[in-house]
Protein backbone atom coordinates (compact mmCIF):
# COMPACT_ATOMS: atom_id res chain seq x y z
CA UNK A 1 0.00 0.00 0.00
CA UNK A 2 2.91 2.28 0.82
CA UNK A 3 4.13 1.90 -2.97
CA UNK A 4 0.81 3.01 -4.23
CA UNK A 5 0.91 6.22 -2.16
CA UNK A 6 4.03 6.32 -3.16
CA UNK A 7 3.21 6.43 -6.70
CA UNK A 8 0.23 9.03 -6.14
CA UNK A 9 2.03 11.35 -4.64
CA UNK A 10 4.50 11.46 -7.04
CA UNK A 11 1.86 11.96 -9.94
CA UNK A 12 0.38 14.77 -7.82
CA UNK A 13 3.46 16.28 -7.09
CA UNK A 14 4.00 16.35 -10.98
CA UNK A 15 1.25 19.10 -10.59
CA UNK A 16 2.97 20.76 -8.62
CA UNK A 17 2.47 24.34 -9.95
CA UNK A 18 -1.01 23.60 -9.65
CA UNK A 19 -0.64 22.96 -6.31
CA UNK A 20 1.14 26.24 -5.59
CA UNK A 21 -1.61 28.07 -7.53
CA UNK A 22 -4.46 26.39 -5.92
CA UNK A 23 -2.88 27.83 -2.22
CA UNK A 24 -1.83 31.17 -3.83
CA UNK A 25 -5.82 31.72 -4.66
CA UNK A 26 -6.69 30.26 -1.40
CA UNK A 27 -4.90 33.03 0.21
CA UNK A 28 -6.14 35.76 -2.07
CA UNK A 29 -9.93 34.35 -1.30
CA UNK A 30 -9.43 34.28 2.44
CA UNK A 31 -8.57 38.21 2.36
CA UNK A 32 -11.06 39.31 -0.10
CA UNK A 33 -14.41 37.15 0.81
CA UNK A 34 -16.39 37.09 4.07
CA UNK A 35 -17.27 33.79 5.58
CA UNK A 36 -15.92 30.07 4.66
CA UNK A 37 -16.26 29.91 1.45
CA UNK A 38 -12.53 29.51 0.77
CA UNK A 39 -11.97 26.12 2.87
CA UNK A 40 -15.09 24.88 0.49
CA UNK A 41 -13.45 26.00 -2.44
CA UNK A 42 -9.28 24.32 -1.60
CA UNK A 43 -11.18 20.88 -0.34
CA UNK A 44 -13.26 20.39 -3.48
CA UNK A 45 -10.27 21.57 -5.41
CA UNK A 46 -7.86 18.90 -3.56
CA UNK A 47 -10.48 16.14 -3.68
CA UNK A 48 -10.54 16.61 -7.28
CA UNK A 49 -6.58 16.44 -7.87
CA UNK A 50 -6.49 13.15 -5.66
CA UNK A 51 -9.44 11.42 -7.66
CA UNK A 52 -7.93 12.60 -10.89
CA UNK A 53 -4.74 9.93 -10.10
CA UNK A 54 -7.18 7.39 -11.43
CA UNK A 55 -7.07 8.73 -14.28
CA UNK A 56 -3.47 8.59 -14.57
CA UNK A 57 -3.94 4.89 -13.94
CA UNK A 58 -6.20 4.28 -16.54
CA UNK A 59 -4.75 6.31 -18.87
CA UNK A 60 -2.23 4.82 -21.74
CA UNK A 61 -3.56 1.11 -20.58
CA UNK A 62 -2.13 1.43 -16.88
CA UNK A 63 -4.18 -1.20 -15.43
CA UNK A 64 -2.67 -4.45 -16.40
CA UNK A 65 0.85 -3.37 -15.27
CA UNK A 66 0.00 -1.79 -12.08
CA UNK A 67 -2.16 -5.45 -11.35
CA UNK A 68 1.30 -7.35 -11.73
CA UNK A 69 2.81 -5.17 -8.83
CA UNK A 70 2.87 -6.65 -5.56
CA UNK A 71 -0.32 -5.33 -4.71
CA UNK A 72 -4.68 -6.34 -4.61
CA UNK A 73 -7.19 -5.38 -6.10
CA UNK A 74 -8.20 -4.01 -2.56
CA UNK A 75 -5.40 -2.93 -1.06
CA UNK A 76 -5.34 -0.47 -5.02
CA UNK A 77 -8.91 0.73 -3.48
CA UNK A 78 -7.91 1.40 0.19
CA UNK A 79 -5.13 2.98 -1.30
CA UNK A 80 -7.05 5.35 -3.06
CA UNK A 81 -9.25 6.11 -0.46
CA UNK A 82 -6.60 7.27 1.73
CA UNK A 83 -5.17 9.30 -0.76
CA UNK A 84 -8.30 10.86 -1.28
CA UNK A 85 -9.12 11.19 1.98
CA UNK A 86 -5.52 12.62 3.32
CA UNK A 87 -5.56 14.79 -0.09
CA UNK A 88 -8.84 16.28 0.78
CA UNK A 89 -8.45 16.64 4.24
CA UNK A 90 -4.67 18.34 3.58
CA UNK A 91 -6.74 20.68 1.53
CA UNK A 92 -9.21 21.92 4.33
CA UNK A 93 -6.33 21.84 7.05
CA UNK A 94 -4.55 24.32 5.04
CA UNK A 95 -7.74 26.56 3.65
CA UNK A 96 -8.78 26.11 7.60
CA UNK A 97 -5.43 27.54 8.42
CA UNK A 98 -5.92 30.68 5.60
CA UNK A 99 -9.81 31.09 7.22
CA UNK A 100 -8.51 31.54 10.37
CA UNK A 101 -5.51 33.93 10.02
CA UNK A 102 -7.56 36.00 7.91
CA UNK A 103 -10.63 36.52 10.45
CA UNK A 104 -7.81 37.45 13.03
CA UNK A 105 -5.87 39.70 10.66
CA UNK A 106 -9.39 41.13 10.17
CA UNK A 107 -10.06 41.33 13.88
CA UNK A 108 -13.20 39.19 13.50
CA UNK A 109 -11.35 36.64 15.95
CA UNK A 110 -13.13 32.99 15.98
CA UNK A 111 -16.37 32.21 17.29
CA UNK A 112 -17.47 28.63 18.02
CA UNK A 113 -20.05 28.75 15.25
CA UNK A 114 -16.77 29.74 12.97
CA UNK A 115 -15.32 26.28 14.32
CA UNK A 116 -18.76 24.19 13.59
CA UNK A 117 -18.88 25.87 10.01
CA UNK A 118 -15.29 24.78 9.04
CA UNK A 119 -15.71 21.29 10.63
CA UNK A 120 -19.07 20.99 8.93
CA UNK A 121 -17.14 20.45 5.48
CA UNK A 122 -15.23 17.34 6.29
CA UNK A 123 -18.62 15.06 5.84
CA UNK A 124 -19.58 16.88 3.07
CA UNK A 125 -16.57 15.90 1.27
CA UNK A 126 -16.44 12.67 3.19
CA UNK A 127 -19.81 12.14 0.94
CA UNK A 128 -18.39 13.35 -2.07
CA UNK A 129 -15.69 11.02 -2.17
CA UNK A 130 -17.92 8.24 -0.79
CA UNK A 131 -19.91 9.14 -4.33
CA UNK A 132 -17.10 10.40 -7.11
CA UNK A 133 -14.24 7.38 -6.38
CA UNK A 134 -16.67 4.21 -7.54
CA UNK A 135 -18.15 5.80 -10.39
CA UNK A 136 -14.81 6.51 -11.28
CA UNK A 137 -13.25 3.32 -11.30
CA UNK A 138 -16.52 1.90 -12.47
CA UNK A 139 -16.72 4.11 -15.65
CA UNK A 140 -12.93 5.55 -16.21
CA UNK A 141 -12.26 8.75 -16.45
CA UNK A 142 -14.34 9.77 -19.59
CA UNK A 143 -17.40 8.33 -19.31
CA UNK A 144 -17.54 8.80 -15.20
CA UNK A 145 -17.91 12.44 -16.16
CA UNK A 146 -21.24 12.02 -18.09
CA UNK A 147 -22.29 9.47 -15.25
CA UNK A 148 -21.79 12.45 -12.37
CA UNK A 149 -23.46 14.45 -14.66
CA UNK A 150 -26.25 12.66 -14.81
CA UNK A 151 -26.36 11.25 -11.47
CA UNK A 152 -26.58 15.40 -10.28
CA UNK A 153 -29.43 15.65 -13.00
CA UNK A 154 -31.53 12.79 -10.91
CA UNK A 155 -30.46 13.72 -7.56
CA UNK A 156 -32.02 17.49 -8.35
CA UNK A 157 -34.90 16.02 -10.07
CA UNK A 158 -35.69 14.01 -6.97
CA UNK A 159 -35.20 17.31 -4.76
CA UNK A 160 -38.01 18.45 -7.39
CA UNK A 161 -40.40 15.74 -7.47
CA UNK A 162 -40.19 15.51 -4.28
CA UNK A 163 -40.88 19.05 -3.36
CA UNK A 164 -43.80 18.80 -5.56
CA UNK A 165 -45.81 15.98 -4.62
CA UNK A 166 -44.53 14.88 -0.78
CA UNK A 167 -47.10 16.83 1.40
CA UNK A 168 -46.60 19.85 2.46
CA UNK A 169 -46.75 19.43 6.59
CA UNK A 170 -43.92 16.65 6.10
CA UNK A 171 -41.93 17.25 9.46
CA UNK A 172 -37.88 17.01 10.52
CA UNK A 173 -38.38 14.56 13.36
CA UNK A 174 -38.10 16.80 16.43
CA UNK A 175 -34.95 15.11 17.80
CA UNK A 176 -33.83 16.53 14.83
CA UNK A 177 -34.65 20.32 14.99
CA UNK A 178 -33.82 19.84 18.45
CA UNK A 179 -30.33 18.91 18.54
CA UNK A 180 -27.31 21.42 18.72
CA UNK A 181 -25.34 22.24 15.78
CA UNK A 182 -22.45 20.12 17.26
CA UNK A 183 -24.67 17.04 17.64
CA UNK A 184 -25.99 17.26 13.55
CA UNK A 185 -22.26 17.51 12.79
CA UNK A 186 -21.00 14.35 14.96
CA UNK A 187 -24.46 12.58 13.10
CA UNK A 188 -23.11 14.16 9.69
CA UNK A 189 -19.46 12.62 10.38
CA UNK A 190 -21.50 9.51 10.83
CA UNK A 191 -23.22 9.62 8.16
CA UNK A 192 -20.16 9.90 5.93
CA UNK A 193 -18.31 7.51 7.51
CA UNK A 194 -20.82 5.19 7.04
CA UNK A 195 -21.50 6.29 2.91
CA UNK A 196 -17.52 5.30 3.15
CA UNK A 197 -17.61 2.45 4.66
CA UNK A 198 -20.56 0.92 1.80
CA UNK A 199 -18.58 2.87 -0.63
CA UNK A 200 -15.43 1.29 -0.58
CA UNK A 201 -16.59 -2.24 -0.37
CA UNK A 202 -18.97 -1.37 -3.43
CA UNK A 203 -15.37 -0.01 -4.94
CA UNK A 204 -13.77 -2.88 -3.98
CA UNK A 205 -16.39 -5.39 -5.62
CA UNK A 206 -15.60 -3.19 -9.25
CA UNK A 207 -12.37 -3.87 -9.59
CA UNK A 208 -12.57 -7.57 -8.87
CA UNK A 209 -15.09 -7.88 -11.35
CA UNK A 210 -12.89 -5.87 -13.70
CA UNK A 211 -10.47 -7.96 -16.19
CA UNK A 212 -7.71 -6.71 -17.76
CA UNK B 1 6.85 -23.33 -11.82
CA UNK B 2 4.35 -22.22 -14.49
CA UNK B 3 1.98 -24.71 -15.72
CA UNK B 4 -1.08 -24.12 -17.37
CA UNK B 5 -3.39 -27.34 -17.86
CA UNK B 6 -6.27 -27.33 -20.80
CA UNK B 7 -6.64 -23.38 -20.20
CA UNK B 8 -9.28 -21.84 -22.16
CA UNK B 9 -10.51 -18.89 -22.43
CA UNK B 10 -13.09 -17.17 -25.19
CA UNK B 11 -13.33 -13.43 -26.67
CA UNK B 12 -16.10 -13.16 -29.23
CA UNK B 13 -14.91 -15.38 -32.49
CA UNK B 14 -11.35 -15.80 -31.21
CA UNK B 15 -11.01 -19.35 -28.64
CA UNK B 16 -7.49 -19.66 -26.45
CA UNK B 17 -7.26 -23.62 -25.80
CA UNK B 18 -3.32 -23.99 -24.29
CA UNK B 19 -1.72 -26.39 -22.15
CA UNK B 20 1.86 -25.59 -21.33
CA UNK B 21 4.67 -26.04 -18.54
CA UNK B 22 7.52 -24.11 -18.05
CA UNK B 23 9.70 -25.58 -15.46
CA UNK B 24 12.29 -23.78 -13.25
CA UNK B 25 15.67 -22.53 -14.72
CA UNK B 26 13.82 -22.33 -18.41
CA UNK B 27 14.16 -20.00 -20.79
CA UNK B 28 10.59 -20.78 -22.56
CA UNK B 29 9.49 -18.69 -25.96
CA UNK B 30 6.03 -17.85 -26.89
CA UNK B 31 5.95 -16.78 -30.96
CA UNK B 32 3.39 -16.98 -33.10
CA UNK B 33 2.02 -13.87 -35.77
CA UNK B 34 -0.11 -10.73 -34.08
CA UNK B 35 -3.32 -12.36 -32.47
CA UNK B 36 -2.51 -15.46 -32.41
CA UNK B 37 -2.73 -15.58 -28.62
CA UNK B 38 0.13 -14.80 -26.70
CA UNK B 39 -0.72 -11.89 -24.75
CA UNK B 40 -3.83 -13.79 -23.99
CA UNK B 41 -1.90 -16.35 -22.48
CA UNK B 42 0.78 -14.11 -20.39
CA UNK B 43 -2.14 -12.35 -19.05
CA UNK B 44 -3.69 -15.63 -18.14
CA UNK B 45 -0.62 -16.30 -16.30
CA UNK B 46 -0.52 -13.64 -14.13
CA UNK B 47 -3.73 -13.54 -13.29
CA UNK B 48 -5.01 -10.50 -15.03
CA UNK B 49 -7.64 -12.31 -16.49
CA UNK B 50 -9.33 -15.38 -15.14
CA UNK B 51 -10.04 -18.67 -17.68
CA UNK B 52 -12.74 -19.91 -18.57
CA UNK B 53 -12.03 -23.03 -18.00
CA UNK B 54 -8.89 -25.32 -17.38
CA UNK B 55 -6.19 -24.38 -14.73
CA UNK B 56 -3.02 -22.17 -14.55
CA UNK B 57 -0.99 -22.72 -11.22
CA UNK B 58 2.21 -20.09 -10.87
CA UNK B 59 4.87 -21.33 -7.98
CA UNK B 60 1.88 -24.36 -7.68
CA UNK B 61 -0.64 -21.60 -6.65
CA UNK B 62 -3.61 -21.16 -8.81
CA UNK B 63 -2.94 -17.70 -10.87
CA UNK B 64 -5.69 -15.96 -9.52
CA UNK B 65 -4.98 -16.45 -5.81
CA UNK B 66 -1.26 -15.07 -5.75
CA UNK B 67 -0.88 -12.99 -2.84
CA UNK B 68 1.35 -9.66 -3.24
CA UNK B 69 4.42 -11.63 -1.34
CA UNK B 70 4.36 -14.36 -4.53
CA UNK B 71 4.28 -11.23 -6.84
CA UNK B 72 7.24 -9.77 -5.49
CA UNK B 73 8.77 -12.97 -7.47
CA UNK B 74 7.59 -11.63 -10.33
CA UNK B 75 9.16 -9.45 -12.89
CA UNK B 76 6.91 -8.35 -15.58
CA UNK B 77 7.16 -6.21 -18.64
CA UNK B 78 4.27 -5.81 -20.91
CA UNK B 79 4.36 -4.41 -24.59
CA UNK B 80 1.44 -1.94 -23.97
CA UNK B 81 1.06 -1.22 -20.26
CA UNK B 82 3.59 -0.04 -17.75
CA UNK B 83 4.03 2.70 -15.33
CA UNK B 84 2.64 6.32 -16.06
CA UNK B 85 4.06 8.43 -18.12
CA UNK B 86 3.43 11.43 -16.41
CA UNK B 87 6.15 9.67 -13.59
CA UNK B 88 9.80 10.15 -13.75
CA UNK B 89 12.88 6.91 -13.48
CA UNK B 90 13.58 8.43 -10.07
CA UNK B 91 9.72 8.76 -8.79
CA UNK B 92 9.53 4.65 -10.28
CA UNK B 93 12.71 4.11 -8.27
CA UNK B 94 11.02 5.30 -5.33
CA UNK B 95 7.77 3.44 -5.58
CA UNK B 96 9.66 0.20 -6.71
CA UNK B 97 11.74 0.55 -3.15
CA UNK B 98 8.54 0.78 -1.10
CA UNK B 99 7.21 -2.36 -3.14
CA UNK B 100 9.68 -5.22 -3.73
CA UNK B 101 12.23 -6.02 -0.18
CA UNK B 102 15.04 -6.68 -2.84
CA UNK B 103 15.07 -3.68 -4.74
CA UNK B 104 18.29 -2.10 -4.86
CA UNK B 105 17.51 1.64 -5.71
CA UNK B 106 21.23 2.94 -6.36
CA UNK B 107 21.79 -0.38 -8.45
CA UNK B 108 18.68 0.05 -10.31
CA UNK B 109 19.22 4.30 -10.90
CA UNK B 110 23.33 3.13 -12.09
CA UNK B 111 21.62 0.83 -14.22
CA UNK B 112 19.26 3.42 -16.15
CA UNK B 113 21.70 5.92 -16.26
CA UNK B 114 24.15 3.17 -17.69
CA UNK B 115 21.69 2.48 -20.62
CA UNK B 116 20.95 6.02 -21.25
CA UNK B 117 17.54 6.79 -19.47
CA UNK B 118 17.65 10.34 -17.72
CA UNK B 119 16.27 10.38 -14.00
CA UNK B 120 14.11 13.17 -13.61
CA UNK B 121 12.65 13.38 -17.21
CA UNK B 122 9.51 12.15 -17.45
CA UNK B 123 8.65 8.62 -19.44
CA UNK B 124 6.22 10.59 -22.02
CA UNK B 125 9.21 12.37 -23.45
CA UNK B 126 11.26 9.26 -23.71
CA UNK B 127 11.37 7.54 -27.20
CA UNK B 128 10.05 3.81 -27.89
CA UNK B 129 12.87 2.03 -27.39
CA UNK B 130 13.61 4.07 -24.14
CA UNK B 131 10.74 3.02 -22.94
CA UNK B 132 11.01 -0.43 -23.64
CA UNK B 133 14.52 -0.41 -21.84
CA UNK B 134 12.62 1.01 -19.16
CA UNK B 135 9.66 -1.22 -18.94
CA UNK B 136 12.69 -4.62 -18.65
CA UNK B 137 15.09 -2.98 -16.51
CA UNK B 138 12.20 -2.99 -13.96
CA UNK B 139 10.95 -6.30 -14.63
CA UNK B 140 15.08 -7.17 -13.51
CA UNK B 141 14.94 -4.46 -10.78
CA UNK B 142 14.28 -7.06 -8.10
CA UNK B 143 15.83 -10.19 -8.27
CA UNK B 144 12.60 -12.13 -9.50
CA UNK B 145 12.72 -15.82 -9.63
CA UNK B 146 10.09 -15.65 -12.66
CA UNK B 147 9.77 -13.24 -15.75
CA UNK B 148 7.12 -12.71 -17.59
CA UNK B 149 8.22 -10.31 -20.82
CA UNK B 150 5.39 -9.70 -23.64
CA UNK B 151 7.14 -8.37 -26.63
CA UNK B 152 9.96 -6.98 -24.83
CA UNK B 153 11.40 -5.73 -27.89
CA UNK B 154 8.33 -4.41 -30.30
CA UNK B 155 8.15 -1.54 -32.82
CA UNK B 156 11.99 -1.41 -31.88
CA UNK B 157 15.10 -0.81 -34.68
CA UNK B 158 17.38 -3.75 -34.73
CA UNK B 159 19.89 -2.33 -32.10
CA UNK B 160 17.57 -1.32 -29.68
CA UNK B 161 16.23 -4.58 -29.84
CA UNK B 162 19.77 -6.14 -29.76
CA UNK B 163 20.39 -4.41 -26.35
CA UNK B 164 17.36 -5.07 -24.59
CA UNK B 165 18.07 -9.04 -25.36
CA UNK B 166 21.84 -8.17 -24.15
CA UNK B 167 20.36 -6.75 -20.84
CA UNK B 168 18.58 -10.05 -21.08
CA UNK B 169 21.03 -12.15 -21.44
CA UNK B 170 23.41 -10.29 -18.82
CA UNK B 171 20.55 -11.21 -16.34
CA UNK B 172 20.39 -14.30 -16.83
CA UNK B 173 23.67 -15.22 -17.22
CA UNK B 174 23.92 -13.93 -13.15
CA UNK B 175 20.54 -15.66 -12.12
CA UNK B 176 21.11 -18.95 -13.90
CA UNK B 177 17.58 -20.58 -11.44
CA UNK B 178 15.30 -17.78 -13.19
CA UNK B 179 12.70 -19.15 -15.12
CA UNK B 180 11.23 -16.88 -17.98
CA UNK B 181 8.70 -16.67 -20.33
CA UNK B 182 9.27 -14.08 -23.02
CA UNK B 183 6.64 -13.73 -26.01
CA UNK B 184 7.80 -12.03 -29.48
CA UNK B 185 6.65 -12.01 -32.96
CA UNK B 186 10.06 -11.36 -34.11
CA UNK B 187 11.64 -14.97 -33.57
CA UNK B 188 14.91 -14.29 -34.41
CA UNK B 189 14.79 -13.01 -30.92
CA UNK B 190 14.37 -15.62 -29.32
CA UNK B 191 16.23 -18.37 -31.01
CA UNK B 192 19.92 -17.28 -29.16
CA UNK B 193 17.90 -16.98 -25.82
CA UNK B 194 15.30 -19.64 -25.45
CA UNK B 195 16.13 -23.35 -24.56
CA UNK B 196 12.65 -24.11 -25.78
CA UNK B 197 9.81 -22.63 -28.18
CA UNK B 198 6.13 -22.83 -27.68
CA UNK B 199 4.63 -21.75 -31.40
CA UNK B 200 0.91 -20.55 -31.15
CA UNK B 201 -1.97 -20.18 -33.43
CA UNK B 202 -5.58 -19.30 -33.55
CA UNK B 203 -5.35 -19.98 -29.99
CA UNK B 204 -3.64 -23.47 -29.79
CA UNK B 205 -0.54 -24.86 -29.15
CA UNK B 206 0.55 -25.59 -32.69
CA UNK B 207 4.36 -26.68 -31.29
CA UNK B 208 6.67 -27.65 -28.73
CA UNK B 209 10.06 -28.16 -28.93
CA UNK B 210 13.70 -27.49 -27.89
CA UNK B 211 15.17 -24.40 -29.65
CA UNK B 212 18.22 -26.08 -30.29
CA UNK B 213 16.59 -29.26 -31.63
CA UNK B 214 14.42 -26.52 -34.28
CA UNK B 215 17.98 -24.97 -35.58
CA UNK B 216 19.71 -28.37 -35.72
CA UNK B 217 16.82 -30.83 -37.13
CA UNK B 218 14.79 -28.54 -38.72
CA UNK B 219 15.18 -27.76 -42.27
CA UNK B 220 13.14 -25.79 -45.55
CA UNK B 221 13.28 -28.62 -48.48
CA UNK B 222 12.87 -26.55 -52.09
CA UNK B 223 11.88 -29.26 -54.37
CA UNK B 224 10.24 -29.11 -58.04
CA UNK B 225 6.89 -31.09 -58.94
CA UNK B 226 8.61 -34.12 -60.08
CA UNK B 227 10.88 -34.33 -57.22
CA UNK B 228 8.00 -33.68 -55.00
CA UNK B 229 6.23 -36.52 -56.11
CA UNK B 230 9.15 -38.61 -55.69
CA UNK B 231 10.30 -37.98 -51.81
CA UNK B 232 9.44 -39.50 -48.77
CA UNK B 233 6.81 -37.58 -47.68
CA UNK B 234 6.96 -39.09 -44.01
CA UNK B 235 8.93 -36.38 -42.07
CA UNK B 236 7.10 -33.49 -44.23
CA UNK B 237 5.21 -31.36 -41.73
CA UNK B 238 3.91 -29.12 -43.97
CA UNK B 239 4.54 -27.63 -47.45
CA UNK B 240 3.68 -24.30 -49.66
CA UNK B 241 3.12 -24.29 -53.17
CA UNK B 242 5.80 -21.80 -54.77
CA UNK B 243 6.15 -20.54 -58.34
CA UNK B 244 9.38 -23.14 -58.62
CA UNK B 245 7.68 -25.86 -57.31
CA UNK B 246 7.38 -26.47 -53.39
CA UNK B 247 9.16 -25.31 -50.51
CA UNK B 248 8.21 -28.33 -47.46
CA UNK B 249 8.93 -28.05 -44.11
CA UNK B 250 10.34 -30.95 -42.29
CA UNK B 251 12.07 -32.06 -38.53
CA UNK B 252 14.25 -34.93 -39.62
CA UNK B 253 16.83 -32.79 -41.85
CA UNK B 254 19.75 -35.43 -41.45
CA UNK B 255 17.59 -37.71 -43.54
CA UNK B 256 17.16 -35.64 -46.38
CA UNK B 257 20.84 -34.91 -46.32
CA UNK B 258 21.59 -38.78 -46.57
CA UNK B 259 18.91 -39.87 -48.95
CA UNK B 260 18.65 -37.23 -51.30
CA UNK B 261 22.09 -35.44 -51.56
CA UNK B 262 20.99 -32.81 -54.63
CA UNK B 263 18.31 -31.64 -53.20
CA UNK B 264 17.97 -27.68 -52.00
CA UNK B 265 18.12 -27.90 -48.15
CA UNK B 266 17.96 -24.53 -46.47
CA UNK B 267 18.32 -23.89 -42.95
CA UNK B 268 14.65 -23.34 -41.51
CA UNK B 269 14.93 -20.71 -38.77
CA UNK B 270 11.63 -19.86 -35.94
CA UNK B 271 10.70 -17.55 -38.61
CA UNK B 272 10.71 -20.01 -41.17
CA UNK B 273 9.00 -22.34 -38.96
CA UNK B 274 5.89 -19.97 -38.16
CA UNK B 275 5.60 -19.22 -41.60
CA UNK B 276 5.68 -22.93 -42.63
CA UNK B 277 3.30 -24.37 -39.41
CA UNK B 278 0.40 -21.46 -39.64
CA UNK B 279 0.21 -21.12 -43.46
CA UNK B 280 1.19 -24.15 -44.94
CA UNK B 281 -0.87 -27.35 -45.74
Amino acid sequence: MSGLLQKDLCLLLQRSQILIVLVGVGVLMGFSTEGSFVIGYMTMLCAILTIGTISYDEFDNGYPFLFTLPITKKSYVLSKYLFCLIGSLAGWGVSAVIYVICSVIRGNGVAFEDVLDTLAFLPVFGLIIAVMLPIQLKFGAEKSRVVLAVAAGGIFALGYLGRRFLPKDLRIPAFILNAGDAVILVMLLAVSVAALLISCQASVHIMNKKEY
Amino acid sequence: MVSALNVTKTYGDFTLNVTMDIPEGRITGLVGKNGAGKSTMIKVILGLISPDGGKVTVFGKNAQELTPQDKKEIGVALSDSGFSNYLTVSDIAKILDKMYDKFDRRSFLETCRKYGLPERKLIQKFSTGMKAKLRVLVALSHDAKLLIMDEPTAGMDVEARNEILDILRDYLRQKEDSSVVITSHIATDLEGLCDDIYLIHEGKILLHEDTDVILSDYAILKVGEEAFQKIDRNYILKYHTEPFGYRCLTNQKQYYLENYPGMVIEHCGIDDLILMMTGGK
